[in-house]
C-alpha cells in the first residue's frame, strides 16, 4: 500500500506540473478581467481599420440625434410649432405643448421640453467633438471607397459634417437663448469644472460662421455622387446655408439694435451695425451664385420629391403619411383617418393676396361672401377651406359639415385644416404613403434671406423685385398687363419690409420659421398679443354666411423673445447667467 | 455577553481600488434577571434582559452597475427604432456607434452605522411581556448624482458616493395574557414611530430658505402652498398666478411667498408633513368554556395621500376633458357653491389647477378593524356519539369597520388599485 502511493507520487508529478500550468495559462486566457462586450474608444476610432467602420457610424448615429430628434412636424406634444404663432393654433382643447409657448404658460422651471432643449444639444456638441478629436486616428483609406470629386478624402468629409452638425446644435441653442456656452473642441469629463459662463451673442455667431468658413469646401457638393446612398449628406450648400441663416437673425432687429436688454451682450449686440445686413445678404447671395439649386417649379414636389432642387439640408424621415394622418381633415373616418390637430388662423389665410397679387384690402374682386375665390392659389396648398376639392369630395367646414360636426371629438376650432406637405390627395379616395422629409434648409429660404437683407441695407432695388416675380410667377400668381405680379412699385424700404415678410410667412409657412420670425424681427409682443380668429360659417338654405370668430388669446411678455436657461443649469452653475425676466 | 464579528467584502465590478468594504459588528447584552440582586429581592421579574448592538453595514452588490467605471461605447443592432440614421435617397439603414450613457465613475460601497439598543422583560410569572428597541441608524456614501449635474458637460453623470442620512426609531410591544376560571383572553400592542433626516445630499445653494430640503425627512414633497379657492373677481384680479395664467374665480389661490406676485419655483416649499410615521395595532382575545372571541385592530398616524389622479381622486374628467366624470365633481367650485367647493371650476387642461400644491394632499390616517372572528368548539358526549375528532363552528370578518382620513380611497392599497373588500365567513370545521 505504502509503496504503491509511493509509486504514483513520483511518477505523476511532471504530469501534474503540466497539467497545473495548462490549467492556469486556460485561465488567463478564458478570464476577462472587464467584459469584451464593453467596448472603449480604441475600438470605435480603430488605428487599424482601413475601413473606419466604428468611426462612420459614431458619425452616422450624429445624423440619427441630429435636432429634432424625433423626426416629426408635429414634434411639439402633437403639434406644429406654428400652432404656437399667429399663422395657426392647436385643435386639441386640452392644455397642450403649443398652446403653452403660445401663451407663455412657461418659465425656467415649468419649461416647454419639446422645443426648450438644452442638455440634449449638449449630448449633440459632445458627440460631435469626440468625433472631430479622434477620428484622425483612424486610418481610412479612400481606395475602398467611391471616388469623391474635388480631391476629397473620405475623412475629410466626414469631419467636416460632424463640424457642421457640432454648428448646427449650437444654432439650435442660439436663436433659443441667445448666446450660450462654446465649448470649442473640449470634452469635459468628471473631475473637470463645468461651472463655464456663457459666451457672448457675437462670439457664438463668429463661432458658427467661422467653422461654415472654414468647413464648407472640404464637404461634398450637391448634387452629390449617389445621392442614392449619400443625399443625407451635410453639403458645401448645407454650411453655406446654416451661415446665411445664423446671419440674418443676428442682423434682425432683436440681436442688431433693438437688444431685449440694453447692451447685454448675452441677449444680441450691444449696438447697431448696419454692415450685419451686408455680411447676411452676402451670404445668401454667395448660395445663388453657385448656380447649383433652383426653385421647383411645382411647390408641392418641394416636399414629396426626395433631395429635389430646392433642398439644401433635411433631416431623413421616410415614406409615410404621418402628416396626413396627424393634420388631415377630421370627419372622414377612422378607415382614411386624419386627427386634424392643426387649425391655421383667419389671419393666416388673410395674409394671402388675390390671384392678382393684390392684397385683400387694396383689392377690388375681394367678395367677403366668398372669400376664397380669386385667391393667390398658394392659399390652397397650405389651406383647406370650406368647398376645397380633398378625397374626391369637397370640404365642409361649415357648422355641422362633414369636417366641423361639432360634438366632442378633436377638429379645426377656425374652419381651416393644414393643406401643406400633404401628398396630391385631391382626387384619391384615400391616403397613401408620401416620400418625405424634413427639410432644414431650401432655396426659397435662401432667395428670402437674401431680399430681406439687401432691402435693409440697400433699399429696395430692382433685384428685390426680380426675385418678388419669380417666387409669385411660381406661386402662380398672374403677372397683369404691366409684369408685376401684383408687387407696387416704387415701394419705400419699410413697404417693401413688409411686403417681404409677408411672402415669407406665405412661402415658409408651417416650416418652423415664423415662430422664429416674429422674434427677430421684435414683433411678436404685438402679433401676439391680441385674439387670434378662425372663420365661423353658417349655411341657410344654399347660402354661406361667413362672420370672424376669436378662437385664441395669445400672450406675449417681452421676456419671452428668449427662452429662460433652465433653472437648474443656473442654481448648479454660478457663472450661468438666467436670460432677462426670468430669474 | 459579548460578540463580534469582522468581515470584508470585494466586488470586481468596482474600479480596481474601489473593490473592497471593511465591514463589523458587535453586540452586549446583559441579563439582569439572572443578577443576585434581582433574583433575591423580586419575585414577579421572571426575564430581563438590555442588549446593544452597533455595527457598520455596507451595500454594494445590487447598485455596483457593470464595469462602467470605465467610458465605454453602444452600438445598435439597426432594426427600426433602433436610432439608426439613413443613407441616401434609398433610406438604407445605417448602424450608429454611441458614448454610453454615464460618464466613468468611482463608486465604492456604500455604508451604515447602525446601533440598536434593546430591552426583554417578562414580568408576574409570563404575564406581561415587554419588548421596546431603539434604533439610530447612520447612513453615509449613499448613491447619488451629485448637485453639481450641469447639463453642458453632454452626458449624464453617474451616481457618486455621497449622500448621508439619519434614520432614527423605536418599536415596542406588550403582552399581557392571564386566566381566571374559564375565562381566558390576551391582549397586545404594537407602536412603531420611525424618522428620518435627510443629512447631506449635495444640494445647491437655493436662493430662499423655504425651498431647502437638506435636514428634512426624506422624500418630502415640495409644493405652493395652496390657500383655497378664489371666490370673486376681485380676489382674483388681486391674487398672484401661474406664469400666463389669468386666474379665475374657482382656481386654486397660491401662497406667493417671495412677494413677486407670480406663482413659480421660488414659491414652492415643503409640502408634506414631516412628522414621524407611527403604526400601531391591538390584537385582544378571550375564551371561556367552548367560545372564542379574536380582533385585529391596526392603524396608521401622520401618513398622508396625494390626489396624483384626479380623473378618479377628484371625479375630474380624464385628461382629454371628454371622459366619463365620477361622483365627487359635484363639488367642484361653481358661483352657487361656492362656499362648500371642495374642487376647483372644472376646466379641460389646467396648468395652474394642477399644480403641485398642498390643495391635493389629504390626511392618510386610518385605523382599520382588520379581522374579527367568534368560534365555538363543540365538546362532551354530543361529539363522542359522532365519532369525529372535532367541531368547530365559527364566523370570521375581515375589514369590518374602517375609519379613515380621506374617503376616496381605499387607506391599505394604492389609487386606481382594487380596494380590500370587507368579507364575512361563516364556517364550519370537521375533523373525523
Amino acid at each position: 500500500m505504502k509503496k504503491n502511493t509511493n509509486t504514483i507520487k513520483w511518477m505523476s508529478l511532471p504530469v501534474l506540473i503540466l497539467g497545473l500550468s495548462i490549467t492556469m495559462a486556460g485561465c488567463k486566457k478564458d478570464y476577462e478581467a472587464e467584459p469584451l462586450e464593453n467596448v472603449t474608444i480604441e475600438y470605435v476610432f480603430d488605428p487599424r481599420d482601413s475601413l473606419g467602420t466604428n468611426a462612420h457610424r459614431f458619425l452616422n448615429a450624429m445624423y440619427a440625434d441630429m435636432f429634432p430628434q424625433s423626426v416629426s412636424f408635429n414634434r411639439i406634444d402633437g403639434n406644429l410649432l406654428d400652432a404656437a404663432t399667429d399663422d395657426a393654433m392647436p385643435s386639441n382643447l386640452e392644455d397642450n405643448d403649443a398652446s403653452r409657448l403660445a401663451k407663455g404658460q412657461y418659465n425656467a422651471y415649468d419649461r416647454v421640453v419639446s422645443d426648450m432643449i438644452w442638455g440634449a444639444s449638449y449630448k449633440n456638441i459632445r458627440a460631435a467633438t469626440i468625433f472631430i478629436n479622434n477620428i484622425d486616428v483612424v486610418p481610412v483609406n479612400d481606395a475602398k471607397f467611391e471616388a469623391l470629386p474635388n480631391g476629397l478624402t473620405v475623412k475629410r468629409t466626414w469631419k467636416a459634417e460632424a463640424r457642421f452638425l457640432r454648428a448646427l446644435a449650437y444654432f439650435e441653442l442660439l436663436k433659443r437663448y441667445g448666446g450660450i456656452t462654446l465649448l470649442g473642441e473640449r470634452v469635459l469629463e468628471l473631475g473637470e469644472n463645468v461651472e463655464l459662463p456663457r459666451n457672448t451673442y457675437a462670439e457664438c455667431v463668429d463661432f458658427i460662421v467661422n467653422e461654415m468658413d472654414a468647413i464648407q469646401d472640404s464637404l461634398l457638393v450637391y448634387p452629390v455622387p449617389s445621392p442614392a446612398r449619400n443625399s443625407h449628406r451635410a453639403t458645401k450648400g448645407s454650411a453655406m446655408a446654416l451661415k446665411a441663416r445664423v446671419l440674418l437673425y443676428a442682423a434682425s432687429p432683436l440681436f442688431n439694435g433693438e437688444n431685449m436688454d440694453g447692451a447685454n451682450a448675452l441677449t444680441g449686440y450691444p449696438s447697431f451695425d448696419q454692415s450685419r445686413w451686408q455680411r447676411a445678404a452676402k451670404a445668401a447671395k454667395n448660395i445663388i451664385d453657385l448656380n447649383t439649386y433652383a426653385l421647383e417649379e411645382d411647390v408641392k414636389q418641394v416636399f414629396t420629391q426626395q433631395y429635389n432642387r430646392e433642398v439644401l439640408f433635411f433631416k431623413q424621415w421616410g415614406n409615410n403619411k404621418d402628416i396626413e394622418d396627424a393634420n388631415g381633415p377630421f370627419g372622414f373616418g377612422t378607415q382614411i383617418g386624419g386627427q386634424g390637430r392643426t387649425s391655421p388662423t383667419q389671419e393666416f389665410v388673410d395674409a394671402f393676396p388675390m390671384i392678382t397679387g393684390e392684397a385683400i384690402d387694396q383689392s377690388t374682386i375681394y367678395d367677403p361672401t366668398n372669400p376664397y375665390a380669386n385667391r393667390d392659389p398658394r392659399l390652397a396648398l397650405n389651406v383647406l377651406y370650406n368647398g376645397a376639392q380633398w378625397l374626391a369630395t369637397t370640404i365642409q367646414t361649415f357648422e355641422g359639415g362633414r369636417n366641423k360636426p361639432g360634438g366632442t371629438e378633436m377638429q379645426t376650432r377656425t374652419g381651416y385644416y393644414l393643406r401643406k406637405f400633404m401628398g396630391d390627395f385631391e382626387n384619391a379616395g384615400q391616403y397613401s404613403n408620401v416620400q418625405r422629409d424634413y427639410i432644414l434648409f431650401r432655396y426659397t429660404e435662401v432667395i428670402l434671406n437674401y431680399i430681406e437683407a439687401i432691402n435693409e441695407f440697400d433699399g429696395p432695388s430692382p433685384e428685390i423685385y426680380q426675385y418678388l416675380y419669380a417666387l409669385r410667377k411660381r406661386a402662380g400668381i398672374e403677372p397683369g398687363i404691366d409684369g408685376n405680379y401684383g408687387v407696387g412699385q416704387n415701394l419705400s424700404q419699410s413697404e417693401m419690409r413688409m411686403l417681404i415678410r409677408n411672402e415669407r410667412r406665405l412661402e415658409l409657412a408651417f416650416e418652423e420659421h415664423r415662430y422664429w420670425d416674429i422674434r427677430r424681427w421684435k414683433v411678436a409682443e404685438d402679433v401676439m398679443n391680441k385674439p387670434l380668429h378662425g372663420m365661423l360659417i353658417r349655411q341657410t338654405g344654399n347660402t354661406l354666411i361667413y362672420s370672424k370668430l376669436e378662437v385664441s388669446e395669445p400672450q406675449f411678455s417681452p421676456a419671452m423673445y428668449l427662452y429662460p436657461i433652465p433653472d437648474s443649469e443656473v442654481l448648479k452653475n454660478t457663472e450661468m447667467e438666467q436670460n432677462p425676466g426670468w430669474d | 455577553m459579548a460578540q463580534a464579528a469582522v468581515n470584508t467584502s470585494g466586488y470586481n465590478r468596482y474600479r480596481p481600488g474601489y473593490q473592497y468594504g471593511l465591514f463589523y459588528a458587535f453586540g452586549l447584552g446583559w441579563n439582569i434577571g439572572e443578577e443576585d440582586f434581582i433574583k433575591d429581592n423580586t419575585d414577579w421579574i421572571d426575564y430581563m434582559k438590555v442588549r446593544a448592538t452597533f455595527g457598520k453595514t455596507g451595500n454594494g452588490v445590487d447598485n455596483a452597475g457593470y464595469y462602467d467605471y470605465r467610458a465605454t461605447y453602444k452600438d445598435n443592432n439597426g432594426g427600426i427604432g433602433s436610432g439608426a440614421y439613413l443613407a441616401g435617397t434609398e433610406r438604407s439603414e445605417l448602424r450608429g456607434y454611441w458614448e454610453n450613457t454615464y460618464l466613468p465613475n468611482v463608486r465604492t460601497w456604500e455604508g451604515a452605522y447602525k446601533l440598536n439598543i434593546g430591552t426583554d422583560i417578562e414580568l408576574f410569572r409570563d404575564k406581561l411581556a415587554i419588548t421596546a428597541d431603539f434604533y439610530h441608524d447612520r447612513y453615509f456614501d449613499l448613491l447619488q448624482t451629485r448637485g453639481k449635474s450641469i447639463e453642458i458637460i453632454g452626458i449624464e453623470y453617474p451616481s457618486e458616493n455621497i449622500g448621508r442620512m439619519l434614520v432614527k426609531g423605536a418599536e415596542f410591544t406588550v403582552g399581557h395574557r392571564h386566566r381566571i376560571g374559564k375565562l381566558g383572553y390576551f391582549l397586545s400592542a404594537n407602536l412603531s414611530i420611525e424618522q428620518s433626516k435627510v443629512d447631506f445630499f449635495d444640494e445647491q445653494q437655493q436662493r430662499y430658505p423655504w425651498q431647502q430640503l437638506t435636514g428634512l425627512p426624506a422624500g418630502v414633497r415640495s409644493g405652493y402652498i395652496a390657500e383655497g379657492l378664489y371666490q370673486s373677481g376681485e380676489e382674483a384680479e388681486q391674487g398672484a398666478s401661474t406664469v400666463g395664467y389669468v386666474v379665475k374665480p374657482g382656481d386654486i389661490k397660491y401662497r406667493d411667498l417671495n412677494g413677486d406676485g407670480q406663482i413659480n419655483q421660488f414659491d414652492r416649499t415643503v409640502i408634506s408633513s414631516t412628522k414621524p410615521l407611527i403604526y400601531y395595532g391591538f390584537q385582544f382575545g378571550f375564551n371561556y368554556k367552548s367560545f372564542a372571541l379574536t380582533a385585529l385592530v391596526q392603524g396608521v398616524q401622520n401618513r398622508e395621500i396625494y390626489l396624483a389622479d384626479r380623473a378618479i381622486h377628484g371625479g375630474f374628467l380624464g385628461f382629454g376633458g371628454y371622459e366619463q366624470a365620477y361622483e365627487p365633481v359635484l363639488n367642484r367650485w361653481t358661483p352657487e357653491t361656492a362656499d362648500a367647493a371642495t374642487y376647483p371650476r372644472l376646466t379641460i387642461g389646467n396648468s395652474h389647477n394642477y399644480a403641485e400644491s398642498s390643495f391635493w394632499i389629504r390626511s392618510g390616517n386610518y385605523l382599520r378593524l382588520k379581522n374579527v372572528e367568534l368560534a365555538y368548539t363543540f365538546q362532551g358526549k354530543l361529539l363522542e356519539k359522532t365519532r369525529l375528532g372535532s367541531v368547530r363552528l365559527f364566523a370570521n370578518a375581515l375589514n369590518v369597520f374602517t375609519w379613515s382620513a380621506f374617503k376616496g380611497q381605499d387607506p391599505e392599497v394604492a389609487i386606481g388599485a382594487y380596494p380590500l373588500q370587507r368579507v364575512f365567513n361563516l364556517g364550519l370545521n370537521v375533523n373525523l
